[in-house]
């Protein structure tokens, strides 16, 4: 039998550019095949997923790709330049490529491969970091979380954004973590939505075996809530509905700190520190592994 | 001496397009004088910042903007929807849709 290649099955996203929007389903075939043939299948470093940018000449034609190869167990992005014919046929490799960064639409937080990072067990971050008590939280946990003994990241501010946070959310991480605003829909990032359109179009064990809470208001409501659970979180928890700046950061603070610490259930912890920390009752949700953090299934 | 609103200061946001549009100054300041004057500068609700998503035609005019209203007190994002025309004048105002 015939064994399957480690990045048989990686996804390769051709990202819209300034120059072309969008690209015809026998252009972006050409492009998935030139990465998956010249850089992906060579490969033994199992990868994540890959975006690539098209860089056309001056007579408009494509001159080259520019992949950048998101590795599937550290943050790192190896960056590939491959020239090419203007029918897409690969004409010399570059490997890592250090130009153009910011041509890169929602570069990842760490791109250009050096000394690979381990991998992250929890990943807290927050958008707002001007709200003292929204970063205050998220410092607060990290510390916890790396005085239990667990890898953590934090993301602040512009870090904050939709390809770091699909990126760690896709991880397999043991936990998540986000302060910040939210709707029935989604959460607010630094740089765009979090929508549930991204979680319902992901593989149903994504997100396995994380613990997510989303600090944020009515996010524990459809189409958001159903959609987290669908792409596979062991637990989910977020506002119902409003929540305050301020005393849901206590609560939030309370719940990780008891569950990362002591072998107590997760429902229970998040109803008590409810009780303890926030002005209403019901404010919050939680579904999903409500027993004991550890050990993680 | 006039009242100032409490909104009159909130940051706008344009955040760039993810079809690689780009926005002239001149633009940038229609998108926030629209989403101040037709957004905040009408809301009771105190807001701490605004994000706004351009939408686009597929002849790369503008569309609608999308706006994530972050709220000041609550941790809630209101989005509202404005439709436009190509020179960013409003057409219609579509409060809270899910974006999902």
């Amino acid at each position: 039998m015939k064994e399957k290649h480690v990045n048989e099955n990686v996804k390769v996203v051709v990202l819209p550019t300034a120059v072309r929007a969008t690209y015809a389903a026998r252009e972006s075939g050409k492009i998935q095949r030139a990465v998956m043939d010249k850089l992906l299948l060579p490969s033994k470093e199992p990868y994540h997923k890959v975006h690539v940018v098209v860089k056309y000449g001056p007579d408009g034609k494509p001159e080259a790709l520019v992949a950048y190869m998101l590795r599937a167990h550290t943050y790192t992005a190896d960056v590939v330049k491959m020239s090419i014919d203007d029918t897409y046929k690969v004409l010399s490799i570059e490997m890592s490529y250090a130009g153009d960064e910011e041509e890169y639409p929602g570069a990842p937080l760490t791109r250009v491969s050096g000394k690979p990072k381990p991998a992250p067990d929890m990943v807290f971050g927050t958008p707002v970091p001007e709200i003292p008590t929204a970063k205050a939280g998220i410092d607060y946990v990290c510390k916890v979380a790396a005085s239990a003994g667990y890898k953590v990241v934090k993301l602040l501010g512009k870090d904050a954004n939709l390809a770091n946070y699909r990126h760690a959310l896709s991880g397999h991480l043991k936990a998540f973590g986000n302060i910040g605003h939210g709707y029935t829909g989604g959460i607010v990032l630094s740089d765009g939505n979090l929508t549930s359109q991204w979680f319902s179009t992901q593989a149903k064990k994504t997100l396995w075996p994380e613990v997510i809470y989303f600090n944020s208001c009515q996010v524990f409501n459809p189409p958001l809530q159903p959609s987290i659970m669908k792409a596979g979180a062991r637990t989910f928890a977020g506002g119902k509905v409003n929540l305050l700046i301020g005393s849901s950061e206590e609560v939030f603070k309370c719940f990780w700190s008891k569950v990362l610490k002591a072998p107590v259930k997760m429902g229970v912890t998040l109803r008590t520190c409810e009780k303890q920390k926030y002005p209403v009752p019901n404010a919050h949700g939680i579904c999903g592994d409500l027993g004991k953090f550890l050990p993680i299934p | 001496m006039k009242d100032r609103h409490v909104n009159e200061n909130v940051e706008i946001v344009v955040l760039p397009s993810a079809a690689g549009h780009i926005y002239s100054a001149a633009d940038r300041r229609k998108i926030q004088r629209l989403i101040r004057d037709k957004l905040l500068l009408t809301s009771k609700e105190p807001y701490h910042k605004v994000q706004v998503e351009v939408k686009h035609r597929t002849n790369g005019s503008p569309e609608s903007l999308v706006a994530s209203m972050l709220r000041a007190h609550t941790y809630t994002a209101d989005i509202v929807k404005v439709n436009v025309d190509s020179d960013y004048n409003v057409q219609s105002i579509e409060p809270s849709p899910t974006k999902g």
